[in-house]
C-alpha cells in the first residue's frame, strides 16, 4: 500500500495541477479591473516612508487601494501593510459609538453630546481642583497634523498647561535631539531622492526591509542597477535587509557608539576626511569648549578597531572597511531608525553619525545625507513639526524660548503669559505621575489619548498599567484595544479616509489625504472631538473649526497652523489647501510661497529658500554670508556650523550579567503595525504573524536545550512573557529578539522592556533589555492570531 | 495498488479544480490552519517558494498570501486588482484589460530582477 502522507498528497496535487495547465486551459481569463465610482489621492497609513496611494471608492465604501505612481515617495508601489490594511475599516469590531464606563465595570452606550459632556465636566473639574497641568494629552504619530496642532493648541493655548505628549517620545525623539543639537534645526538636510545617487549606503540600527519596505525596494532596484554601490548594515541581527548588503558590521546591541567612533578614527588616521568642509562648515566641541582636528584625533585614540572589537564584536576588519567604502564612496547615504533611537544614548549616536558625515563631507552633494528614517507617518508633520511634545511649540521651537512663546500667543490671539516656559511632564514621566485622584504622589489626573495604545506600547509596563486603570482615562481610538480595557470612556474614532488631513513624511513632504467615505457609525475626526470638547470648555474663539464638515475644519486648522510658522525654517506657507489639493506628490518644505515647488537640499545656497527669505532671517536673527556656500542658519551660535560632537562611550542601561545572561532586542515585523490592532484584524496579515516569538541562535538554544517551538520564558528585572522558540542563524549568540505586535498578555514583550530614558531625548531603551531564558514547556499551539475584540474584556 | 491510489489521486484533483474554475472559484486544496503559507509551502512546493525567494517580491516581503488571498479569498492566479496595486500604470497600459497579468509575467519569478544580480561579499 502506498503511503500517503499529507504532504504527499499536496505535492501530487500540486504536480497534478501544473500537468493539468499544460495540458488543459484552466487558468482562467482575469476579470476586467474593477470599476470604482472615483479613485481619491491621499497618502499611506502605516509607516513613515509617505507612499501615495489612491483609494478606490464604490458605493460610498472604500473598496479599493493602489499605489499613486506619481508620488516621488513610492513610485505606485505599496507594501503588505499599504496594500491590505485599509480593509480593517469595516472589520466587525470598529467602535461606532461613544461609551462610558459604569460601576458594575462595563461601558454603556452614550451619545456623543453625553461623552462630551462628561469629559468636559471631568476636566473641569480636575482643573479646578488640582490645576491646569492635572489633565494630559497623549497623541500619536498617526494623527493628522491638523488634529496635533488642535490638541497642543487647545491645551498649551486652552488650559495654558504644556502635557501634551505623544507616541513619537518613543520612537523619534532621539533623531529629533540629534539633528536640532548637530545642525540646528530637526529633520534631514536631504531626501529619499538621494538613495538613487548615493554610491555607499549605510543602513545602522535599520531592518530596512521590514520596517521601511517600498525605501528598501528603492534601495534594492539601487543596488540591482549599479552593482558597485556599497550597502553596510550595521545591527545585532543578520536581517532579511542583509540580503543585498555588502558587509554586514554585527554589534552587541547599544555598543555601537564605540563602533562609530572608530570609523571616524580611521578616516581621521587614514586621511580620509575632507579638511576643507570640516573648517568651513563644522564646529568640533565636547557640547561646552571647542576643539580641533588634533584634538578630535586625541578624543578617539583609544577607539582602534581592534579595541572596538573586543567591546563590541563588531570585527574590526568589518570596521575598517566600512569607514573606507563610507569615505571615498564620493556619495555615502546614512538611514536609520529605532536601532539608534530607542536608547538611553540615543541623541549621542544620532550625533556620532551626524560626525561621519561632517568628517568626510558627505552631505549636499547628489546622494549623501544623514537620513533619520520615520517609523510612523506623521511623527514628523504632525508631531515634530507642530511642536505636540512637551517641550516645544509649533515650528518645532522650545517653549521655554520667550520670542517663540511671545510670538505663538500673538498667533493664537491669548494673553501674553499663557504659555507656561516651563515644559510639561515627557511621556515616561507622564504616565508615571498618572493616576487615581486620591493619590497625592500622581499629580496627573486625567489623560485623554488619540490613535495611539500606552497600555501595550509603553515599556516595562507593569510600572505604569495602575495608574492607567486608577486615573481618569479617555481614549480616541477605532478598535478594542489594551488601552479601551483600562479606559472610563472611549471615543470612536474615523479612520484616514473617512476624515482627511495631511502627513508629513520622513523626508519633510507633506502630502493631502481628501475624505473619501463616510465614517462607519456614530465614529468622528479627533478633530471634531477635540473642537467639542473646547466648544464645551468656553475655549471655542480658541479652536473655532468645530463644524460637521470635517475638511472644511482641517482646512481651517491647516491655514492657521502655516500662518503660524511662515517664517520658520520648516514654513510650508507656500502649501495652502488649495495647492495640497492639486499636487500629486506632495510638497517638503521649506516651501515658502506659492509659487516656490519645494525642497530637495537644506542649509544649500541655491537650494533652500531660507537663504533670501528676509523675513526668516529678521525674526530669527540670521545673517548668511555672501561667500558661504553651505549655511547652518539654526545654528545656536551664529556661525552657521555644525558640530561635531566628541561623545563619551557609553553602553546601554542594563547590559547581560550573570543573572540576566542575554541581551533581548524588540521590533517589528513587516506584516504588524505596532500592537497589531489593525493589521491582525486582517486574515492575510495575521497568517503571516500569527503570534510573537523568541528569535534565539542555535548556540544557544543548544545550550539550554531548546528545540524549535518549544515555550520559552523570557524575563528582565521589570517582568516576562512566554513564548515559542525561533532558532535561526541571523543574531548573534547572546542576543535575542521578540516582534512586539501580539495583544496575548503572556507574549506582551514590553512587560521586559527596559523604561530607562535618554537624557537628552527622553526617549526609552526599547531596544536593549537584559534578560535570562528557561525553557517552560515542549512546542505548544499559539497561532491563535489574537485580538482584543469584546470592548468589555478585561486587562488580564 | 499504490498506481491505483495515485490515478484515484490525479483524478480527484482534477475534478477539484475543475469545478472551482467552473464556478469561476479558486479553492485552495487543504484547510490552510493558522500558519504563514510558506512553512508548508516551502516543503510542498519548494521551486516555486525558492522562485519567489529570488524576486522582486520577495525581496521586499510580498508573500504568498499578498496576491493569493486567505482561505476564504483564495485565488489561484491573481486577479489584474492585485495586481494594479503596486503596478497601476502597467495595468493601465494593458493593451488586453480582460487578460490576466500573470498570463504573460509567470508566477513567481517575473522579474528580470535576481538574486544572483547581487554579489555580496562579506554577507555569508
Amino acid at each position: 500500500m502506498m503511503n500517503i502522507t499529507r504532504r504527499n498528497f499536496i505535492k501530487a496535487s500540486v504536480a497534478t495541477a501544473a500537468a493539468a495547465s499544460i495540458g488543459l486551459s484552466v487558468t482562467p481569463e482575469a476579470e476586467a479591473v474593477q470599476a470604482v465610482d472615483k479613485w481619491v489621492k491621499g497618502a499611506c497609513r502605516f509607516c513613515g516612508t509617505g507612499c501615495g496611494v489612491y483609494v478606490g471608492v464604490k458605493g460610498g465604501k472604500v473598496v479599493a487601494i493602489k499605489g499613486n505612481p506619481d508620488a516621488k515617495t513610492n513610485f505606485g508601489f505599496l507594501c503588505v501593510k499599504g496594500f491590505l490594511a485599509y480593509k480593517c475599516m469595516y472589520h466587525p469590531d470598529r467602535l461606532k459609538a461613544p461609551m462610558i464606563r459604569q460601576k458594575d465595570g462595563k461601558f454603556k452606550t452614550v451619545s456623543w453630546d453625553q461623552a462630551l459632556d462628561y469629559v468636559a465636566d471631568k476636566f473641569k473639574y480636575f482643573h479646578g481642583k488640582y490645576g491646569k497641568d492635572s489633565v494630559a494629552y497623549y497623541g500619536s504619530g498617526q494623527c493628522m497634523t491638523e488634529e496635533s496642532y488642535t490638541f497642543n493648541k487647545l491645551f498649551k493655548g486652552g488650559f495654558g498647561s504644556n502635557m501634551v505628549e505623544g507616541n513619537p517620545r518613543l520612537c523619534m525623539a532621539s533623531a529629533v535631539g540629534g539633528y536640532m543639537s548637530t545642525f540646528g534645526s530637526d529633520e534631514p538636510v536631504g531626501s529619499y531622492a538621494d538613495i538613487e545617487k548615493s554610491k555607499c549606503l549605510f543602513l545602522v540600527g535599520s531592518n530596512t526591509s521590514e520596517c521601511h519596505p517600498i525605501i528598501f525596494r528603492r534601495i534594492m532596484r539601487h543596488k540591482m542597477q549599479n552593482p558597485d554601490v556599497k550597502i553596510i548594515v550595521c545591527e545585532p541581527r543578520k536581517t532579511s535587509t542583509t540580503k543585498i548588503a555588502d558587509l554586514w558590521l554585527p554589534v552587541d546591541p547599544g555598543t555601537d557608539l564605540a563602533v562609530f567612533h572608530a570609523m571616524a578614527k580611521y578616516i581621521l588616521d587614514n586621511n580620509l576626511h575632507d579638511e576643507k568642509f570640516i573648517l568651513e562648515n563644522t564646529r568640533i566641541t565636547n557640547g561646552k569648549d571647542v576643539t580641533d582636528i588634533a584634538g578630535y584625533k586625541e578624543f578617539l585614540k583609544d577607539f582602534t578597531p581592534e579595541k572596538v572589537e573586543k567591546l563590541t564584536r563588531c570585527p574590526a576588519e568589518n570596521i575598517k572597511k566600512a569607514a573606507e567604502w563610507f569615505a571615498k564612496s564620493g556619495a555615502s547615504m546614512s538611514l536609520w531608525t529605532m536601532g539608534l533611537n530607542q536608547r538611553t544614548r540615543g541623541v549621542w549616536a544620532n550625533n556620532l553619525i551626524h560626525n561621519l558625515h561632517l568628517i568626510t563631507g558627505q552631505l549636499f552633494k547628489p546622494g549623501a545625507d544623514s537620513f533619520s528614517l520615520t517609523g510612523q507617518p506623521n511623527a514628523c508633520g504632525g508631531v515634530r513639526e507642530t511642536g505636540s511634545l512637551c517641550h516645544l511649540l509649533p515650528g518645532t521651537k522650545p517653549v521655554n524660548n520667550d520670542a517663540w512663546r511671545a510670538h505663538i500667543e500673538k498667533e493664537w490671539g491669548i494673553p501674553s503669559g499663557t504659555i507656561d516656559p516651563k515644559p510639561g511632564f515627557h511621556t515616561m514621566l507622564m504616565f508615571d505621575k498618572f493616576g487615581a485622584e486620591n493619590d497625592a504622589s500622581k499629580p496627573i489626573k486625567a489623560v485623554i489619548t488619540s490613535t495611539t495604545n500606552p497600555a501595550q506600547s509603553l515599556p516595562n509596563l507593569n510600572k505604569y498599567i495602575k495608574g492607567m486603570q486608577d486615573g481618569f482615562l479617555v481614549a480616541i481610538d477605532i478598535f478594542p484595544t489594551r488601552t479601551t480595557q483600562l479606559a472610563d470612556v472611549v471615543l470612536p474614532a474615523a479612520f484616514i479616509y473617512e476624515k482627511g488631513g495631511v502627513y508629513g513624511c520622513s523626508e519633510r513632504r507633506s502630502q493631502l489625504t481628501e475624505k473619501c467615505v463616510e465614517p462607519v457609525g456614530q465614529a468622528k475626526a479627533d478633530i471634531w472631538i477635540a473642537a467639542q470638547i473646547a466648544k464645551r470648555m468656553g475655549l471655542e474663539k480658541l479652536i473655532p473649526w468645530n463644524t460637521d464638515d470635517v475638511m472644511k475644519n482641517n482646512e481651517m486648522a491647516w491655514t492657521e497652523y502655516i500662518r503660524v510658522t511662515k517664517d520658520t525654517d520648516h514654513t510650508l506657507f507656500g502649501a495652502p489647501y488649495s495647492r495640497m489639493k492639486k499636487e500629486k506628490a506632495g510638497i517638503q518644505w521649506p516651501c515658502p510661497s506659492t509659487d516656490h515647488p519645494g525642497t530637495d537640499k537644506r542649509y544649500m545656497k541655491g537650494m533652500d529658500p531660507m537663504f533670501e527669505h528676509e523675513a526668516f532671517k529678521k525674526k530669527f536673527g540670521i545673517n548668511v554670508p555672501a561667500d558661504r556656500e553651505y549655511y547652518f542658519y539654526m545654528d545656536g551660535k551664529k556661525e552657521g556650523k555644525a558640530n561635531i560632537f566628541l561623545r563619551p562611550y557609553a553602553g546601554p542601561a542594563e547590559s547581560p550579567d550573570a543573572d540576566y545572561p542575554f541581551y533581548l532586542t524588540t521590533g517589528r515585523v513587516i506584516e504588524q503595525w505596532h500592537t497589531g490592532t489593525m493589521t491582525m484584524r486582517i486574515p492575510e496579515i495575521a497568517r503571516a504573524h500569527p503570534n510573537g516569538y523568541l528569535e534565539i541562535h542555535p548556540d544557544d538554544a543548544k545550550k539550554y536545550g531548546i528545540k524549535a517551538g518549544d515555550m520559552v520564558e523570557v524575563a528582565s528585572k521589570r517582568g516576562k512573557s512566554v513564548l515559542p522558540a525561533h532558532i535561526v542563524n541571523g543574531t548573534l549568540p547572546g542576543v535575542l529578539f521578540v516582534p512586539w505586535h501580539d495583544q496575548a498578555m503572556d507574549r506582551m514583550i514590553n512587560f521586559v522592556c527596559n523604561d530607562a530614558v535618554d537624557e537628552g531625548s527622553k526617549e526609552p531603551e526599547f531596544k536593549i533589555a537584559a534578560v535570562r531564558i528557561k525553557k517552560i514547556s515542549g512546542p505548544k499551539n499559539v497561532a491563535e492570531k489574537y485580538i482584543i475584540s469584546d470592548i468589555n474584556s478585561k486587562y488580564s | 495498488m499504490a498506481k491505483k491510489v495515485m490515478v484515484f489521486v490525479i483524478m480527484m484533483m482534477l475534478l477539484a479544480f475543475a469545478g472551482a474554475y467552473a464556478k469561476g472559484k479558486s479553492v485552495h486544496p487543504e484547510k490552510m490552519g493558522s500558519q504563514d503559507c510558506m512553512e508548508c509551502h516551502a516543503d510542498v512546493t519548494p521551486e516555486i517558494a525558492q522562485q519567489w525567494e529570488h524576486s522582486a517580491h520577495g525581496f521586499v516581503g510580498v508573500k504568498c498570501q499578498v496576491c493569493h488571498g486567505d482561505e476564504k479569498n483564495f485565488v489561484k492566479t491573481p486577479t489584474n486588482d492585485t495586481c494594479q496595486g503596486c503596478h497601476a500604470l502597467q495595468v493601465d497600459n494593458n493593451t488586453s484589460p480582460a487578460t490576466s497579468c500573470a498570463t504573460c509575467h509567470k508566477a513567481h519569478n517575473f522579474t528580470i530582477h535576481k538574486a544572483h544580480d547581487y554579489n555580496p561579499t562579506d554577507v555569508k
